[in-house]
């Protein structure tokens, strides 16, 4: 893009965000803004469409706070077709990848979408979220804290481990990596679309990308990867093999919440609960007498080993589904990494690059050797 | 040991793998009874669940049988059981389960003395590596 990056100085960054927002909004460039938001009676922050000005006060741009993957809900709005409206959507960069895979899947539209990917810094396990708001200095005190990977408690495991943290794509790249975003807000461009809302919003002055920038994305994500490795080599220790499969599953109830937070589960009716899996009753004491005992509600492993087989080539390590689990079952440690190994396969990294085709959608005729030969 | 006797099931496409086990029978070849042939009309209709649920049931190992590449009678429909089976096999893999009970083969359908083969072969080598501890497990 060479259309210059924009720095927006007000207070700190999240009011600098509010401002472009705002602006966003009164000059008509959208008519909504999809963002995480204070909630008015509650202490937790949700994701919110606005569309009233007033609203924007609302929004909390930065909160270490993901309630869903946000893809899932950009998904149930535009999914029968695009917005009819122009809407800025503030969305971290695995949920932006989370809504490229399901474009692909034909599970949502992205016409008249204005996305604003931030860079992300993580989140909070929702669980570990004290039960008064996150007030501005709380939010400013996780941002240094992870800018130096020193979240000593509640961060998401999948968050910890992430290699994604800036975004592949979208219209504007909110930039938090080499710069004190306590000082100012930097805003790059990173499509036609992004530079054009940029200039049609006016706030702000041109600004530029610092060189510290470049070398801080550098060094995290060396970083990142041996963190990734490490955790990945310790899954492996706790969950390799058919036994500690079992016993890493020992908790699961088979409550499927982890497919239903998983924003790649699109399916309106999975296959588990269609009537595929409705059977006699004399099936189930024929399965108890051939196995001794039977366990249920059945079909925990055969559950997970599906949904993989189904959905992990778009699988982008979001890790909506631990958060899901009402358990504590830690799934980063299961679903991320399997997908890392059956994605590198086909040389594709879920959402990274809207061009490139499902690895389920199409094959080539000469690969995977020696698959099928001998 | 010795007298343990492997279960294999075969998911085999009508076009081919199905037909060359008929040829294989009807000219009668020799080979081990050990595979439970289950007739599917295109390799390219294999989900992944059918095979993990016959791991997980009391299969052994499962062989997935489909036309040569370019011999789909659905033109790819081997072309994506192929995918689906090397996404399978890689899931396995990853989680420390025994990825080499699954085969894949291609066998024609005039590719009787094949099936025989590939039937002695695998059924050999499943023997070897003795039962499968997927197969019997009461809890999965
Ligand atoms: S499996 Fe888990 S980590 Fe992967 S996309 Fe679904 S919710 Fe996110
Ligand atoms: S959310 Fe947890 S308990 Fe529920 S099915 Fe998934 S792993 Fe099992
Ligand atoms: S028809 Fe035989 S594999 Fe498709």
């Amino acid at each position: 893009m060479s259309e210059a990056p924009v720095t927006i100085v007000e207070g700190n960054s999240a009011e600098s965000m509010r401002k472009f927002l705002r602006a966003l909004l009164e000059r008509k460039v959208v008519s909504g803004v999809f963002a995480p938001c204070n909630l008015q009676h509650g202490v937790g922050v949700v994701y919110a469409l606005v569309s009233d000005v007033q609203g924007i006060s609302r929004v909390n741009p930065f909160a270490p706070v993901m309630p869903v993957n946000a893809a899932g809900v950009i998904s149930e709005m535009t999914r029968l077709a695009p917005s009819g409206e122009k809407l800025a959507v503030l969305l971290r960069p695995c949920e932006s990848r989370a809504l490229v895979e399901l474009v692909k899947l034909k599970q949502a539209h992205m016409e008249n979408l204005l996305i604003i990917g931030s860079d992300c810094l993580g989140a909070l396990k929702l669980s570990s979220l004290p039960d008064k708001a996150l007030d501005t200095d709380r939010i400013a005190a996780f941002m240094k804290e992870s800018r130096a990977d020193a979240v000593r408690d509640g961060l998401r495991a999948a968050c910890a481990i992430c290699e994604h943290f800036v975004p592949h794509t979208g219209d504007i790249n909110v930039g938090l990596f080499g710069v004190d975003p306590e000082k100012q807000l930097l805003l790059i461009p990173t499509s036609e679309a992004g530079a054009a809302a940029l200039a049609a919003a006016g706030v702000g002055s041109p600004g530029e990308v610092p060189p510290a920038r470049q070398k801080e994305i550098e060094d995290r994500r060396a970083k990142r990867k041996e963190a990734r490795k490490a955790y990945f080599a310790k899954a492996n220790e706790e969950a390799g093999g058919f036994a500690k499969l079992l016993k890493f599953f020992s908790k699961c109830i088979g409550c499927h919440n982890c497919r239903d937070a998983c924003p790649i589960c699109y399916c309106k009716e999975c296959f588990f609960d269609s009537p595929v899996f409705e059977f006699e009753p004399h099936k189930y004491v024929d399965w108890a007498k051939r196995k001794g005992a039977l366990r249920l509600p059945d079909d925990t492993i055969l559950f997970h080993l599906t949904r993989l087989n189904h959905m992990v080539s778009s699988c982008v390590s979001c890790g909506a589904c631990a958060e899901a689990c009402p358990n504590g079952i830690e799934l980063a440690k299961i679903f991320p990494r399997v997908a890392d190994d059956v994605q590198a396969i086909f040389n594709y990294i879920a959402g990274k690059d809207p061009r490139e085709e499902l690895p389920l959608a199409t094959f080539k005729e000469n690969e995977l050797s020696p698959l099928g030969e001998g | 040991m010795s007298d343990f006797e492997p279960k294999i099931v075969g998911f085999f496409c009508n076009w081919c793998t199905a037909t060359a086990a008929d040829l294989a029978g009807t000219t009668r070849m020799q080979y081990p009874p050990n595979i439970r042939p289950i007739r599917v009309m295109c390799s390219g209709t294999v989900d992944p669940v059918y095979v993990i649920r016959a791991l997980l049931n009391g299969a052994d190992a499962v062989i997935v049988g489909g036309c040569r590449p370019g011999d789909c009678h659905y033109v790819s429909g081997n072309m994506k059981a192929r995918r689906r089976m090397a996404i399978l096999k890689t899931i396995m893999k990853s989680l420390g389960l025994a990825e080499d009970r699954v085969w894949l083969r291609w066998i024609s359908a005039a590719e009787g003395p094949k099936f025989a083969k590939i039937a002695r072969e695998m059924t050999e080598e499943i023997r070897k590596k003795g039962p499968s501890e997927m197969a019997g497990a009461w809890e999965a």
